[in-house]
């Protein structure tokens, strides 16, 4: 029952992190069509920035995690008017460019932050752990579930529930008549990308409570959330959150029970997906 | 007016690709300060981006360091470094390496750090007569291969010296172990996991974690209990594990194979949580002895008082100093016939202690067992343990 109980808390906490990376990757693939290999290193980015505020200069964790997304949505933000924008389609060059650029915020990364890893920090309040019924879990794992979930509530709203996720939802489906209902689909697609970056970002102070922030992170973090994409189906936040979930707990009992085998579990799901479902279990098409 | 706009949007785009490239992708070459002979071209092969990209800044600083007091010049002939990024890739390093031997013209290769890619590369660069040397402790197989060199012994040996203090010295009689999921972590581990079993006593759990592994959770979750647990990860995942520990409660002291894989700014970032954990090491700047006192010195007069010589930088500069040694006692000559078996030949007053060569290649020298401790207010691995001239028992 211990096993059990714990093994389900690490896969949300890590299944909730990979869907806030997974979800901004969706979201901007869904509206743009643009597939952003760097957004793991715009994760990356933001947990550097985040740890560089909180743990060197000793802010205030939260006000770390929201400059942390600021940094790495304002990044989004340059690439986009100035790279992304003009790739639009080109899928094989959306794929070099935006591979580059892991390679570049990588060693920026390195030049500014340094090579070694910076162990995982929290808010104070969030230090330490919880003991219940003989079990012991850091509280800050559990603190990475709740905001996940929050997180998640708030872009299924955003999307589902309001006009502008109307919009959203409207360009993904079919971009010229949108546009021709005298939609700005150009002011729509940069607000998205930022908002996609600002979540990576974001996700990169939250993740680094359980992770830390190291400068292989990028890559690290990104071929697990491509896995969740394909599970999940790209353009539902509901799909990079089951998506994140199912990889989290199949990586999480995988690793716990048969830890050789962990790896090809997880790929196994996305095989079966991509043979059963290739949309994804969500996926919008 | 938009051609204009793009060709100055191109320009500054390359200009920043190249000054962010520089430093650790390009290949750097210094230039040799005398032209007395014909250069000895040098290659060197370390991780400035992949897995082990952490290593690549600390590796290159080494090998910079030794060139640099030798005037980048030994036996009358100058020397030429090229550095490339192995990536720990072993088909990008494999390419990286016939640039280096076809191209370049080197007559030495430095590296790679990843074991895997290393003896991924090796029979290529026997077939060329090359000498590789090795970076840190590297895998038993090196010894097959006829151009290896390496002041440093095998991984397996890093662990045994830990297997006996465990069992003998803190009285252990279980042990659970998690390494990396590769020749590295698996060597390590069971260096340490099959002496401590030769000594009676039992290894109640193995687990093996891919490397890269960001969350320790599931492996913590299913970590069985014993008197100890021994560890040996790649750096950053070391230190992501020593701190994931501790947030899951775990009591059981650790004990690392290479215990320096936390380095002194990671122990820093650990804070108390480190203190008291054992480990074996082959180096350590708190050693005793005239060499090391001369190399903390000359470290701490190079990059500052404040840092402390890790092993990374100590690796690199012991690999070059090893080179440069044989090429002293050849005269200068870099056939691989010769110079290989004059540095197999040299007796060495190193930092890490009197050091001499296994015909396979693999260092033989002192092994200690370290503990993390504040000392002066700044944390570091104390050495609590000398075992003398310690070699792997399958050599």
């Amino acid at each position: 029952m211990e096993f059990l109980v714990l093994s389900t808390l690490n896969g949300l906490s890590y299944g909730l992190i990979l869907f806030l990376l997974a979800a901004g990757i969706s979201l901007i693939y869904g509206v743009m069509g643009i597939l952003n290999l760097s957004h793991g290193a715009l994760y990356m980015v933001g947990a550097y920035v985040g740890w560089s505020m909180a743990v060197q200069n000793g802010y205030n964790f939260w006000l770390a995690v929201l400059m942390g997304g600021l940094a790495a949505g304002l990044l989004g933000l340059v690439m986009e008017r100035v790279f992304f924008r003009r790739l639009y389609k080109q899928l094989n060059e959306q794929v070099l460019l935006t591979f580059g650029f892991i390679y570049i915020l990588t060693n920026l990364s390195i030049w500014i932050w340094g090579a070694t890893y910076q162990a995982s920090f929290t808010a104070p309040i969030l230090t330490g752990s919880f003991h219940i019924a003989g079990l012991t879990y850091p509280i800050a794992r559990i603190s990475v579930i709740f905001i996940g979930l929050i997180l998640a509530i708030g872009l299924w709203w955003l999307q589902d529930k309001t006009r502008v996720g109307a919009i959203v939802r409207a360009g993904m489906d079919d971009k010229e008549i949108t546009m021709s209902l005298g939609i700005n689909l150009g002011l729509v697609s940069t607000s998205v990308f930022f908002l996609g970056a600002f979540i990576a970002g974001f996700a990169g102070v939250i993740g680094a409570q359980l992770v830390g922030v190291s400068p292989t992170l990028s890559i690290d973090i990104l071929l697990l959330s491509m896995v969740v994409l394909v599970i999940g189906g790209l353009g539902s936040v509901q799909g990079a959150l089951l998506g994140g979930i199912l990889i989290g707990c199949i990586d999480a009992f995988g690793k716990a029970l048969f830890p050789e085998l962990a790896m090809f579990f997880t790929y196994l799901a996305m095989i079966i997906v991509l043979a059963v479902r290739p949309r994804g279990l969500l996926g919008r098409r | 007016m938009n051609c204009k706009k793009i060709l100055i949007l191109v320009s500054s785009m390359c200009l920043v690709l190249i000054l962010a490239a520089l430093p650790f992708v390009s290949s750097c070459t210094k230039p040799a300060p005398a032209p007395a002979g014909e250069p000895i071209k040098m290659g060197a092969l370390l991780p400035f981006t992949g897995p082990f990209a952490d290593y690549g800044s600390f590796l290159k600083e080494g090998l910079e360091w030794r060139l640099d007091e030798a005037n980048y010049q030994i036996a009358g002939r100058p020397i030429e470094l090229i550095i490339e990024d192995s990536a720990s890739d072993t088909s990008l390093s494999l390419e990286k390496t016939k640039k280096l031997v076809d191209v370049d013209k080197v007559s030495i290769v430095i590296g790679p750090l990843h074991s895997g890619v290393f003896l991924g590369l090796s029979p290529y660069l026997s077939e060329n007569k090359i000498l590789q040397v090795g970076l840190m402790t590297k895998p038993l197989p090196s010894g097959t291969f006829d151009s290896y060199v390496n002041p440093f012994g095998t991984l397996y040996s890093d662990g045994v010296p830990l297997g006996w203090y465990a069992y003998d010295q803190l009285g252990v009689r279980t042990i659970t172990t998690i390494g990396s999921d590769y020749v590295a972590g698996k060597s390590f581990v069971n260096g340490a996991a099959d002496t401590f079993k030769g000594k009676g006593g039992t290894v109640v759990q193995q687990q093996w974690a891919a490397a890269g592994t960001t969350d320790f959770g599931p492996f913590l979750t299913a970590m069985k209990d014993a008197d100890a647990v021994v560890t040996w990860l790649g750096s950053a995942e070391q230190v992501r594990f020593v701190k994931q520990y501790h947030e899951f409660g775990k009591k059981m002291p650790i004990l690392m194979v290479s215990a320096d894989q936390v380095r002194s700014v990671d122990m820093v970032s650990l804070g108390d949580t480190i203190l008291g954990s054992i480990g074996s090491v082959t180096y350590a700047s708190r050693l005793d002895n005239p060499a090391n006192k001369k190399f903390v010195k000359a470290f701490k007069a190079r990059f500052g008082k404040d840092r402390n010589p890790e092993r990374d930088v100590y690796a690199a500069y012991a690999a070059v100093s090893l080179v440069l040694d044989g090429l002293a006692a050849t005269g200068g000559d870099t056939t691989l016939a010769k110079l290989r078996p004059a540095i197999l030949g040299l007796n060495l007053d190193y930092p890490q202690g009197s050091v001499s060569l296994h015909p396979s290649g693999h260092a033989i020298y002192d092994r200690y067992i370290v503990e993390a401790k504040l000392i002066d207010g700044k944390y570091l691995w104390d050495v609590i343990h000398t075992y003398p001239k310690v070699t792997d028992p399958r050599l």
